[in-house]
């Protein structure tokens, strides 16, 4: 499955010295990326169902260039493709999320969801092996019973390691469409789940039931305007949460207020510009990804061109927007016929709140420097830079003349999108999912 | 002129769309089936007043019963005011609703479901849309706005100022039948039905999913028939038939009784004949969906 480890040197956002990216490649199309909240331990699922965890090196391992270096950690197959019978519809593996949730022993526990089911694996090493077993020998047989003349103690003797990945609840049956987010919440006890038009809670021991606290299903489905696309928890009130919706909305709900949160506390939403009206304008409206800052007091939502950063004290409008490839704006009509225009663009902030990032077409993916409102274009990929070059940012031509090193925009490879990225909680890595191939980015300060 | 020709392909694609994702793994993508109906109405709003305003200019010179033009779509669930006496638009939607109780699925397919449902009434195949043109005209502003209310939803208030003839258009052909002619005072007698109420959500929005479903305007070759669509199969067949007109003919003096055999682009050809076909089994997944 794993094929290739490449180490190489890339350029660099201001921020930042030195890139040294890792590349592996993967069996299945990745689907979701996600940073555990020490960051040693890295989470991808993908197309197939399968979550492959990656490990960072420890530090002081005999090669200096492997410290922190991201190696496979463990692999298992978390969902398979089912069969609805009731309602003749298969339901897909395809991993739509991973959340860890934060370690409280020596086990590591995530939540990974497809469509309709939740599952809690347990991901948990075993470096010690017993032996020494009066009814059995060492090869597992039993010994027969009348030759057992002294009994013995079985010791634990050290072994290769062996990471186990072990299903230890499964939340089902909750959901009625096509789940989109989960979250877990800061009490470490409950977690959201939510699909096109619910959003459930849930407790992590109790698997058997759920609480519906969003329903936003209209009495006559002909009345559907809209569906929520995105839900997260706030970082550190456990009572809050927002989610966003297909036109471009968000609503912040406290749990507090009310058993079922239908109404919301406060609603973002920015005033359309109705110089821009196409007739794609609502997909392009369309929020895909919401996420708060680690600090609680921002959220950044991802549209189809653009991110934009909002205070939540603020609900009129966004207090940062940045446009991530404006220049599609025209290319609109032909993003719809090849349905380009319904990929789902993930964002992430980094440990410190003050950079953004996300994803665009041609492997490029884009940084934002919130302060220096400096931003970055880079490219994800091996064919691009040989071992010990350095990466140079990238940037498309929209018009006019063309430089050098530029890209127009018809060139552009559409297929070759970054839909996931994720930003390591306390350092300067990154990981970029790019269709079959992960890369992480790191920062090597010398 | 350009625009027609964009939006009208933009709902082919759309249409091209609605029926993949019934056949794509993973069952039918809620969110993004209903962005694709919002764009199949806008391109359909587009479309329709392009084509308004060139009915307008034609209508003064055009003499004599012309059949409908080929590409336009219908809204069948209020034709159906021809055939229930003055029965009221909403109403026409609520029987539509009673008559099939059981359709929790998305917009989409329930919009298949109240033009499948509402019956069409008998008339006379030719259709003078002088007389449509003239009668809509006469409508003004307060019926534009709900029409764009309707088909726009919060949106398109703000375009009704300037796009009152589209509503009136939109309003005046589903009086005119698609495939038959009522008699020359039912499209008065039409618009008053419709001048009465429902401005409420659920009609408007049921008509205009409706008629977003229905880009599949039959009209040139079944001119002559009596258009039943009050079970699938009928509809299927009177679609099938002459789903052509919508990539085919632009011009409104196009004959009646022409052809469904004008070259389509094949991909819309197939995939929209192949979405009438399935229409039926196509509801029913959504209804458990």
């Amino acid at each position: 499955m794993l094929i290739l480890n490449i180490k190489l040197f890339c350029s660099y956002m201001p921020q930042f010295n030195i890139w040294i990216l890792f590349s592996f490649h993967l069996a299945d199309i990745i689907s979701t990326v996600e940073f555990n909240y020490s960051g040693d331990l890295l989470a991808t699922g993908d197309k197939g169902g399968r979550v492959v965890i990656f490990q960072r090196e420890q530090e002081g391992n005999n090669r200096s260039h492997s410290r922190g270096e991201y190696n496979v950690y463990s692999t298992f197959q978390s969902h398979e493709p089912e069969f609805d019978y009731l309602k003749s519809l298969e339901i897909e593996e395809k991993i739509n999320k991973i959340r860890w949730l934060p370690q409280q022993n020596a086990a590591h526990f995530l939540l990974s969801t497809n469509d309709k089911t939740i599952k809690l694996w347990k991901i948990s090493e075993r470096d010690k092996r017993a032996e020494g077993y009066n009814l059995k020998d060492e090869n597992g047989r039993l010994r027969d019973p009348f030759r057992i003349t002294s009994l013995r103690v079985p010791v634990l003797k050290p072994m290769d390691l062996m990471v186990e990945a072990s299903p230890r609840r499964i939340f089902a049956n909750a959901h009625t469409y096509h789940i989109n987010s989960i979250s877990v919440n800061s009490d470490h006890e409950t977690y959201l789940s939510a699909d096109d038009l619910r959003i459930n809670l849930w407790h992590l021991e109790i698997t058997d039931r759920s609480f519906n606290i969003v329903d936003i299903k209209p009495a006559n489905m002909e009345e559907l305007t809209e569906v929520i696309t995105a839900a997260e928890c706030h970082p550190n009130q456990c009572n809050v949460f927002v989610y966003s919706s297909s036109k471009g909305t968000i609503r912040l709900c406290d749990m507090r207020a009310s058993a079922l949160c239908d109404r919301h506390s406060k609603f973002f939403e920015e005033p359309e510009d109705p110089s821009s009206r196409s007739f794609f304008s609502e997909i392009i409206s369309s929020i895909s990804d919401v996420k708060f800052s680690h600090s609680g007091r921002y959220m950044m939502t991802r549209d189809y061109l653009s991110v934009k950063v909002w205070d939540l004290n603020m609900e009129s409008r966004p207090v940062e927007t940045y446009q991530v490839h404006e220049y599609l704006r025209s290319k609109l009509c032909s993003l719809y016929e090849n349905d380009c225009i319904f990929d789902k663009f993930e964002c992430c902030w980094n440990g410190s709140d003050n950079a953004i990032m996300t994803g665009s077409y041609n492997n490029f993916f884009r940084m934002f420097d919130r302060n220096t409102r400096r931003d970055i274009t880079l490219e994800a990929s091996r064919e691009s830079s040989k071992p010990r070059a350095i990466l140079k940012p990238r940037k498309v031509c929209t018009g006019g003349k063309r430089k050098k090193d530029e890209i127009s925009v018809d060139s552009l490879d559409f297929n070759k999108k970054i839909l996931h990225t994720a930003w390591h909680p306390k350092e300067n890595i990154i990981a970029v999912a790019a269709t079959n191939n992960l890369y992480i980015f790191q920062d090597k300060i010398n | 002129m350009e625009f027609k020709v964009e939006a009208h392909r933009i709902m082919s694609i759309s249409l091209g769309k609605i029926y993949n994702s019934r056949v794509q793994r993973g069952g039918i993508k809620l969110h993004k089936n209903l962005l694709v109906s919002l764009v199949l109405r806008s391109a359909r709003q587009v479309y329709l007043s392009d084509y308004y305003q060139g009915v307008c200019l034609n209508a003064q010179t055009m003499d004599t019963a012309q059949p409908w033009p080929p590409g336009e779509t219908m809204d069948s669930e209020l034709d159906e005011n021809d055939s229930r006496e003055h029965e009221l638009p909403h109403e026409v939607g609520s029987d539509v609703r009673t008559s099939t109780p059981e359709r929790p699925g998305s917009p989409v397919p329930a919009l298949l479901n109240d033009a499948v449902a509402a019956p069409q009434p008998v008339a006379p195949p030719q259709l003078p849309s002088r007389r449509c043109s003239n009668a809509a005209a006469r409508e003004g502003e307060a019926n534009a706005t709900r029409e764009c209310g309707a088909l726009g939803g919060v949106e398109s208030d703000s375009d009704t100022p300037s796009n009152p003839p589209a509503a009136s258009f939109c309003r005046k052909r589903r009086s005119c039948e698609k495939m038959t002619t009522p008699p020359p005072e039912s499209p008065l007698k039409k618009i008053k039905q419709q001048q009465q109420p429902t401005a409420t959500t659920n009609t408007t929005t049921t008509t205009t999913t409706t008629t977003a479903a229905q880009e599949l305007p039959p009209p040139v070759g079944d001119g002559e028939e009596e258009m039943d669509t009050s079970n699938v199969s009928s509809l299927i067949s009177i679609f099938g038939s002459s789903f052509s007109g919508l990539l085919g003919k632009e011009s409104p003096a196009s004959e009646p009784g022409a052809e469904d055999s004008e070259p389509d682009p094949p991909s819309g050809q197939i995939c929209c004949e192949q979405v009438l076909k399935n229409i039926a089994p196509w509801s029913t997944a959504i209804v458990a969906f």
